[in-house]
Parts: C-alpha cells; structure tokens; sequence
C-alpha cells in the first residue's frame, strides 16, 4: 500500500504545477477575470499552453494521441487546476468531449475532431443536461429521427458547461428505439439556436436549442450507456479533485488570514471559536482527500459507485469549508477582490454538475 | 396566556393591507422582488418612501414628537409582515432606523430640526461611518481622527463597508477625538457632509457584482462642532444604542416566512422528472425543517413585543433573533439555488435586474434572481456584528460565561 504518486505521476504534476505557477501564481483573481474575458470565456494563450504540453489529451489514450493517462493521472491534475483556480476548462472541455471521442474515433470525422481537442484548435463540449432532468443524468427527452443516410436532431439543453464558446457540440438524443446516443454536432449548424450566458464560476455556458438539425448518422460516436457511466464516474472523479484543490487553498488563505488579521489585541487565530471552526475545516478537507484517494484507486468494477460517493461528500464538504473562508475573512469574504468568493462560486458549480450531493448519494445508495 | 391579536389589531391589520393594495405600485413591488443585493436602491426605496411619508407612516420607529406613528410594538410588527407579504420595498435603515432615532434622542433642538425632517422627505440620503479597515469586530480600536479647530473638528481616516455611501449626504461617523483615554471613553459620533473636498470613495464590488458598499476616506474633512451628537465622548454611548437599533427593533420572521412561501410556490412548479420538485421528499422536508426554524424566530420575536407592549424591557432576545434570523436568511437563500437545478447556477452582473432593460432569464425570473442573492446573503452573518461576536454578547451577558 502506498498513497504517494509514481514518478511518472509526481512529473505529471510538477508539469500541471509549473503551467499555475507561470500562468495564475502571481495574481490568481486579476489572471481569472482576465482570462474569462476572452471570446470562450477563457485564456486562448492559456489553453494553447496546456495544448503544448500535452494536458488536452490527458484522459485519451495513446492510440489517440493524448497522454493515456488514468484516474489517478486525472486526479492529480485536477487538484492542482482547482488549487491554481484555473479559468481554462480542463474538465469540461478536455477530459469528458476526449473520453466520449476517444471511445469512438473509427471514423475518420470524429478522429478529426479529437485531433483538434487535443492540439488545442477546436472546443467540443458535451450538451446532454434538459431542464426536466434536473440532475437525473438518465432522463433525455431529445430524440434523433433516421432520415436516410441523416438523421434529425431536436432537443432542448441547458447548462451546456463552456458551450459558450464551442466549436462542437457532443448531444444526447434517443433514437428510434428509444436508446441514448451521442451524436458530433457543429455548433454554427443549421437549426442550432445557442443562448451564451454566464454561470456563478464567471464561465461562459449555454442553453441550446436543436429544432431538426441534420447530421451524417455516421456521427453517432460508439458511446454506450455503460461508457458514458464510465466518463461520468471520471468526470465527477475530475471535478472532486478540482474541488480538493479549491478547498486547501481556501484553507491555506483562511489560516494565513486568521495568523495575521489582528482584533481585540490578538490574532483572529487565538480565539477558540476561530481555532473550532479552522479544525472542522481540516477535518473536513483530509476526510475529502480521503474519499477521492478511494475513488481513484477503487477496483474498475467499483469505480462507479466510489466517484458517486466522493461527489456527494465532497460537494458537501467543499460548500461548508467555502462559506466558512468566507465567515473567517468577514467583510472582505465576500467581495469580488480576493479569491475567496471566486472559489466559493466555482465550488457551486461543480457542486451541482454531473449529479447534484443529492442524487449523487442516490447513485451511491443504489449501487450498494 | 394567549397569541391573539385584539380587536383593535385586526382592524389595524385590515387598515394596512387596504393601504398595500391601493397605495404600493406593482413597480415597486417587481424592484423588491428582483433586487438580489441585501439594500434596494434608491429609485425603488425612495419612491415607497415618499408614498409612506405621504400617508405619515414612514417614521414608525421614532418618538411621536420627532413625526413618529404612536404605534404599539404589536402594530409595527403588523404593518412589518403585511409589508413583507406584499412585497413592499424595505426601508432604508440609515437614515430612518439608525441615525433618525439618534438625533430624535440625543440630538439638540436645532439639530432635529434641521436633520429629521429631511431624513423623511428623502431629501438627505446617509450613509454609516463606523467599521474601517483595521476595525471590524473589535469596533473600539477605530482610529479616525477628529482634531478640534475652532469651532469645528478636522477628521482623517478611513471608513469601510459603507453601504450606499456613493449616494449619501452625510455621513454620521464615529472617530477619535480624544486618544489619551481609554478606547471607548476617546469616541466621539459626528455628522459629516459628504459633499466636500476630502471625501472620496472607492467602490467595493461584492462576490455578486454588486456595487453596495464602498470604502470611504476622509482627508482632512470637516465635521461642524454643532454637527456632533452628544457630548464629545459620549460616541461609544450613541453608537451602541444604535446598534442595538440595528440588531434589533424590527422583526425578521415575517419576510423569512413570505419567502419560504415563495420558494414552496417555485418548488410546486419547477420540474423534476415527470412530476415536481415539491413532490421530492428530500426538498419537501428541508423546506419544512426551515420553515419550522422560522416560525420559532415569529414567536420569539413576538414573545420580544409582548414584552415592549407591557412596557418592560425586551430581554437579551434582541441578540439572539440577529443570530437565528441570518443564518436562517442564509439557509433559505441556499435552497432556493439548488430549488432551479442547474437554473439556479446562473449569474447575471447586469443591474437592475428589475424594469423593462433587464436581461432576459435562463428559464424563469427567480432563477436569474437566486444565485446573487445567495452570494450577498453570505453577508447577513457577517454585518451588524458578526455571529461570533453575537454567540459572544450572548455568552456574556445572558449565561454570565
């Protein structure tokens, strides 16, 4: 047993930690603001640099031109990424549209299309939540008619993650028999009716709307119910480990605050109820590691159910330790000036994406 | 024992809703209703201000002499909830709830003629110059420094958290006058114009994007010695009696349980699969578990009044209805993000989010309305004297720890 990283993984890591360190360490709030200013909603110097170094294909295999790396590798990079508060939508726009290409990329349009995600020339976005699902990740409504070698889209999405600023669209629909598939959509097709808006995190989503939009059937991407289990376990994995990271550095802010912000004569840090509420903190942040360690090192088999429990814990634990940074900060916790609200508002997000604590501890109570 | 209102309550009652129902414009209502930042701005609270003055309501927390209503504690908590259940704008507290009953009661003849009247017609708005930067919790380590010159003070500082101070007069400030006593005895509570040279203020954004509060610095500004409330000293004394004003004196419980009706209303008709969020029993009973919260603030809160009625001395419950009422407004707050699903992520920076120019919503209005409002809401614990200095008056001076 052995809970360090290997060495390929430690390297993985330095490499993710340099790009935060160059990119987001000297001012994390001015480079967040400046960065989700551009067009997508993020940094394009950013996101070309994560391109060269390789952190665009982080979840896709070898054979398809990205890094192969595995659960571990996902979460050790998306640690840091959350720990950086890094604008540029690793998780949203790399990992999961990677892992769903990835698994699909025969045809020659889709391998395309990958190539594009991993050089960094293309954002592909998967749209599959609709408003009536609420967080049930199974309830599609949209459907794909067959018409000849096409077929027609019509489907209603929302909260399509970075969809903004997307140059693909994966889409959920039923088809004819009723399965959900996923289906390659431009994002400039015809019948594509995309509403950009901004979420809590300063992020650059959409509500699309499909009315008969027509694709090659051939861009049905091979992605079965079971595989899109699969990329849903590692994106609540990516998005815990996102959340790990915003976590510790609220705490290491919050503790550096109450050691040095005076009142009474003393520092914030000497009065007991400061030192309760900082070890609740603590707690709560190494039970987190904790759940994402087991998670990430879970047999295959058990992979789904450990992602849906850490989900729910950590959601959880990553809101109580947000608001309480922002409680220690007082006044200054809840302006727009330091990083403790920009943390605070990227945690709401991950919180509710992919499964809600709610219907994640659903998931996990079901799988028991 | 009973909780009943009397006769003469019931006709009050009806006598307030008739006035709400002919008197508060549905335009008013609508900028309550999408204002996500704790304080309404101007073009909706003064409005309603002038409406209420109009129909000589406006000033129900001051003395009668000073314009005041005459109403019984029991009548103030009605027309509170009947205001709150209408979506009536809230007041502003500045000028109406904290400075107005401090010139009322520590003020000179000439200074409540020439301040009070103008606090009602809306013609002086005010702002509060109590925290600074290196004094939040611990209010009496401030250092502003007011150095006397004749017949008026000479006042360097800085002053922070100061809501609407980019629409504000005045400014009633609390700095140092004298720095060789001990902390509390060296405070002096000064009326300062904010129109002059000296004043400038810099914006404070908050996590929402609203522009509420501000930093304030004052270099070598000018109080008047006439302009001071109360003796030179006697500061600590004032401001803690405002305080208390601040903390106290109005009910929360009303608009609380308005709102946890309006959530319950959102909750019947926000879909969730096939059915209805409200259906979820996960929601149903966090909503109820709030709503349980809320009804025990009502009575505790109502237990305060009955005490005011007969004339006694509201206990230390003033203290504990500031902790209760905020971290439930923080609870409600929270729920009702996670009431619109993936909806309830959306941020908006645009103001107002009221009016005919206001950005369209992903899905319904209160979606667009609940994530800001649960940022700013994240102040409520935090103001005002913050919970841990609460948990602390109350451990104190109730269980005498």
């Amino acid at each position: 047993m052995n809970f360090d990283p290997g060495e390929d993984q430690a390297l993985l890591k330095t490499a993710v930690e340099r790009f935060v360190a160059d990119t987001y360490g000297a001012a994390p709030v001015e480079t967040r603001r400046m960065a989700q200013a551009g067009a997508a909603g993020f940094g394009a110097a950013h996101w070309a640099r994560l391109a060269e170094t390789g952190l665009l294909g982080l979840a896709v295999s070898a054979s398809g031109g990205g890094l192969g790396g595995g659960r571990v590798e996902v979460a050790v990079t998306m640690e840091a990424i959350g720990h950086g508060l890094v604008a540029e939508p690793l998780l949203e726009a790399a990992i999961i549209p990677g892992m769903l290409l990835d698994a699909a990329s025969h045809a020659a349009q889709q391998s395309t299309v990958l190539e594009g995600l991993v050089a960094g020339a293309s954002i592909v976005v998967l749209a599959h939540a609709e408003r009536a699902a609420r967080f049930d990740l199974d309830h599609v409504d949209g459907a794909a008619e067959a018409s000849g070698t096409d077929v027609a889209i019509h489907a209603g999405k929302t909260a399509v993650l970075v969809g903004g600023g997307a140059d693909w669209l994966i889409v959920s629909a039923r088809d004819a028999s009723g399965v959900t598939g996923f289906w390659l959509v431009p994002a400039a097709a015809p019948g594509v009716d995309r509403r950009p808006y901004r979420l809590a995190d300063g992020s650059l989503a959409a509500e699309v709307t499909l009315r008969g939009v027509v694709v090659p059937a051939g861009n049905r991407l091979a992605v079965d119910t079971a595989h899109f289990t699969a990329v849903i376990a590692m994106a609540r994995l990516a998005a815990c480990a996102e959340m790990l990271g915003l976590m510790t550095r609220l705490f290491e802010t919050t503790l550096d605050y109450v050691k040095t912000r005076r009142q009474f004569g003393q520092p914030l840090g000497s009065f007991q109820v400061i030192q309760h509420r900082m070890t609740d903190a603590y707690v709560l942040i190494e039970q987190a590691r904790s759940h994402l360690l087991r998670a990430a090192l879970a047999p295959d088999a058990r992979f789904a159910r450990a992602a849906a429990g850490a989900k729910a814990f950590i959601a959880d634990a990553a809101i109580t330790v947000a608001h309480t940074a922002v409680q220690m900060h007082g006044g200054m916790g809840i302006t727009d000036e330091l990083l403790v609200g920009h943390a605070l508002k990227r945690i709401r997000v991950l919180a509710l994406v992919f499964g809600d604590a709610g219907s994640a501890l659903d998931d996990y109570a079901r799988a028991a | 024992m009973d909780m009943d209102f009397s006769a003469a309550d019931i006709a009050f009652q009806a006598e307030v809703r008739a006035f709400l129902a002919a008197e508060l414009p549905q335009r008013l209502r609508d900028g309550m209703n999408g204002t996500p930042s704790v304080f309404v701005e101007p073009d909706i609270g003064l409005e309603w201000q002038r409406i209420l003055h109009a129909k000589g309501w406006l000033a129900y927390h001051w003395p009668v002499a000073a314009g005041g209503t005459g109403w019984t504690p029991v009548q103030r908590y009605i027309f509170e909830k009947e205001c709150a259940l209408a979506d009536a704008p809230s007041l502003s507290v500045l000028g109406l709830r904290l400075v107005g009953p401090v010139i009322a009661h520590y003020g000179t003849p000439d200074q409540k003629a020439r301040f009070l009247s103008r606090i009602l017609t809306g013609e002086d708005l005010w702002c509060q110059g109590y925290s600074e930067p290196g004094s939040g919790s611990d209010l009496a380590s401030l250092k502003t420094r007011a150095v006397r010159d004749g017949d008026r003070y000479i006042v360097n500082g800085s002053k922070i958290w100061t809501t609407h101070a980019h629409y504000a007069d005045w400014m009633f400030c609390l700095a140092r006058t004298d720095p060789d006593v001990k902390p509390q005895a060296g405070i002096s509570f000064l009326l300062i114009n904010m129109r002059q040279p000296g004043v400038t203020i810099r914006p404070i954004i908050g996590m929402a994007g609203d522009h509420e509060v501000n930093q304030v610095f004052l270099d070598d500004v000018e109080a008047l010695v006439e302009n001071r409330i109360g003796e030179e000293g006697q500061g600590w004394t004032i401001a803690k009696f405002l305080l208390e004003n601040e903390r106290g004196g109005s009910c929360a419980a009303p608009r609380l349980l308005a709102d946890l009706d309006r959530l319950a209303g959102l909750a019947a008709v926000q879909p969730d699969g096939a059915g209805v969020l409200a259906d979820d029993r996960d929601f149903s009973r966090r909503l109820a578990r709030l709503r349980l919260e809320a009804e025990a603030l009502e009575t505790t809160e109502l237990r305060i009044l009955a005490e005011l009625a007969q004339g006694r001395a509201p206990g230390p419950q003033t203290s504990l209805t500031k902790l209760v009422a905020s971290s439930l407004r923080q609870h409600i707050d929270e729920l009702t993000v996670e009431c619109f699903g993936l909806d309830g992520l959306q941020l908006v920076t645009e103001r107002p989010l009221y009016g005919n120019e206001s950005p369209e919503p992903i899905g319904c209005k209160p979606a667009q309305l609940a994530m800001p409002t649960y940022l700013n809401s994240r102040a409520w614990t935090i103001f005002g004297g913050s919970n841990e200095v609460q948990k602390n008056i109350i451990a104190k001076t109730v269980l005498g720890l």
